[in-house]
């Protein structure tokens, strides 16, 4: 199933594209074939552990908060370039509250341990590895884009 | 979820044998900690020597293990991966536990058992 939105598309087919239900291992088994994909760019695209961590933010979140448990279609596209790596993540689950990206939050973690947080952390790493997050979401459909740099000032490990 | 464990002094060394700790797997994870650490001593030593990869389901479910392990007993890390150390770099979970550098010493093949 493609599920069709109004979008401005990157002028050229994507470098990896798949179409898939959104269930925890299928989302990993698209990430281990991404993988195997990138790898073929090697050091002039991508930080591939950076885009592995961000896209199963993306992916994850879909399944958990966007199905929440009853899979849906998910379509992943993935352009790759010398300047990083965009992405276009579709689905037709819940849109996000408030129909946009949770801010990005300066977190301060508490003293007490008691009081640390199990969850959230997933903006948190999509917001700090990504730029120009756009997200939009109409008749049904939900889209986000986004760009992973090639050189981050994290300084990830690139795989050579 | 595969996961030894070894006494070490004052310690209980958790070896985890799978290569990531995702959604997929996250409650499985947990609740296979909980039954391990449930008569541990006063620290458990998590090796995470041999997982390439955590996504922040799993890193909560890190979280989860050292709220349940505290006031008593401390979880500390130990051979932390590159991916798996910047995840807890970018969420500055890196300054809330004891991270060791290098792995403890491996499980005895010999008492290896899935779990």
């Amino acid at each position: 199933m493609t599920l069709h939105m109004n979008e401005q598309a990157l002028d050229r087919t994507p470098d990896f594209h798949r179409h898939f239900q959104g269930r925890f291992l299928e989302v990993r088994g698209v990430l281990a074939e991404l993988r195997g994909s990138l790898t073929r760019y090697g050091p002039v695209c991508c930080d591939v552990a950076t885009t592995e961590i961000v896209l199963a933010e993306v992916l994850n979140n879909i399944v958990e908060h966007g199905y929440q448990g009853t899979a849906g279609p998910v379509e992943l596209r993935v352009w790759a370039d010398s300047a990083g790596l965009t992405f276009v993540v579709i689905d037709a689950g819940a849109p996000l509250p408030g129909g946009q990206p949770p801010a990005r939050d300066a977190r301060c973690l508490p003293d007490d341990p008691d009081a640390l947080p199990e969850s959230g952390f997933g903006w948190h790493l999509i917001h700090s590895l990504t730029e120009g997050l756009e997200y939009e979401t109409q008749l049904g459909r939900n889209r986000l884009r986004g760009r992973v740099p090639a050189h981050r000032r994290h300084g990830g490990t690139r795989l050579s | 979820m595969h996961i030894v464990t070894r006494p070490d002094g004052n310690a209980l060394v958790v070896h985890v044998l799978e290569s990531r700790i995702d959604a997929a797997v996250a409650i499985q994870f947990k609740d296979a900690m909980r039954a391990r650490v449930a008569q541990a001593p006063e620290r458990v030593v998590l090796d995470l020597s041999q997982v390439d990869f955590i996504d922040s389901s799993g890193l909560g479910a890190v979280v989860a293990m050292m709220k349940l392990l505290a006031p008593a007993r401390r979880l500390e890390l130990a051979g932390l991966t590159p991916t798996v150390e910047k995840v807890f770099r970018l969420t500055h979970m890196d300054r809330v536990f004891t991270i060791h550098p290098a792995p403890p010493a491996p499980p005895d093949p010999d008492r290896r058992c899935a779990g």
